[in-house]
């Protein structure tokens, strides 16, 4: 069940808090315990790299810019469906809802792709274990965000909102706009500056 | 119909009082399932990918029976009232703010780890 594979990034992040606190006590320690002298490369000495040696960042002026500026378009989409909604445009409500719809798809497509073709997996020490937990959550979150309003877009359509009861649908917004800035803190901190 | 006995059919405050619904501790499982069904395939347990499926096939369907009936209560029960729309969107916000701070636990971690 727990191969030896598998427990190497919690290794990692063991070794590196032992490195950093305690040098070499710590290291030999577990690393001679636990016999994962040879399985550890120099990737864990991040002090000196970021991201470590071996890993190759992807590109934060490709694909993740283009998804920054799907996300950014679908909050301004959402808005919009929000004020039409209230307006009593009932046309123009759904189109910024399919709008935003598109872009959250979109977006969710763009991180699997990005997720197949990257050089690291979630193994690969503190920087594997940080992006694909960072970004691994906020896609999830994406995808009950694109839930949250695709349940208020089916209710639109069902005629289960008004322009003063919509709460539903205010409320898959507001949580949109979160993720939305999120994202906009993941690409800066570990898209951009992290590569 | 008397009087007295239609009034007994309104509530003298604008309060959403819930009935009783099994959908979150059917929820609660669906998710607990799921939690530990994910752990386990995540350390590559054998035929833990059919518990996996299973923790999210009845975690769609609790919410989506859930949903239902909260559809029905905003709607044609009439049970969101005023004041009930201003503790929903409360809650709404106060769970954006959990969802905030772990989301800082995790840039926090990135942040940690490379500047120790």
């Amino acid at each position: 069940m727990f191969n030896d594979y598998n427990l190497k990034p919690y290794l990692y992040i063991i070794t590196l808090y032992s490195l950093s606190h305690n040098e070499n006590y710590g290291r030999i320690l577990i690393l001679k315990k636990l016999d994962f002298h040879s399985s550890l490369s120099p990737t864990v000495e991040l002090g000196s790299h970021w991201p470590p040696a071996g890993i190759e960042a992807l590109n934060p002026f490709a694909i993740p810019l283009l998804n920054t500026i799907l996300l950014l378009s679908s909050g301004a989409t959402v808005t919009y469906a929000h004020h039409a909604l209230i307006e009593g445009d009932r046309k123009a409500t759904l189109l910024g809802t399919t709008m935003t719809l598109i872009f959250a798809i979109l977006f969710t497509a763009l991180q699997g792709v990005e997720y197949v073709n990257a050089g690291f997996t979630i193994a690969d020490g503190a920087y594997g274990s940080c992006f694909f937990f960072g970004t691994g959550f906020h896609g999830l979150h994406v995808i009950i965000g694109t839930a949250f309003i695709g349940v208020a877009f089916f209710r639109i359509i069902a005629y289960h909102l008004t322009d003063h009861h919509h709460l539903g649908f205010e409320s898959s917004i507001l949580y949109w706009h979160f993720v939305d800035v999120v994202w906009l803190f993941l690409y800066v901190s570990i898209y951009w500056w992290g590569s | 119909m008397t009087i007295s006995a239609l009034k007994k059919q309104f509530q003298p405050h604008p309060y959403h009082m819930v009935d009783v619904s099994p959908w979150p501790l059917l929820t609660s499982f669906a998710v607990l399932t799921m939690m530990i069904s994910a752990v386990l395939y995540f350390n590559n347990l054998e035929n833990s990918g059919i518990l996996l499926r299973m923790g999210l096939t009845t975690t769609f369907f609790a919410f989506v029976l859930w949903f239902r009936d909260i559809t029905t209560e905003g709607t044609y029960l009439g049970d969101h009232t005023l004041i009930v729309q201003k503790g929903l969107t409360m809650g709404v916000a106060l769970f954006i703010v959990t969802e905030a701070f772990f989301f800082l636990s995790i840039f926090w971690a990135s942040k940690d780890a490379l500047t120790h």
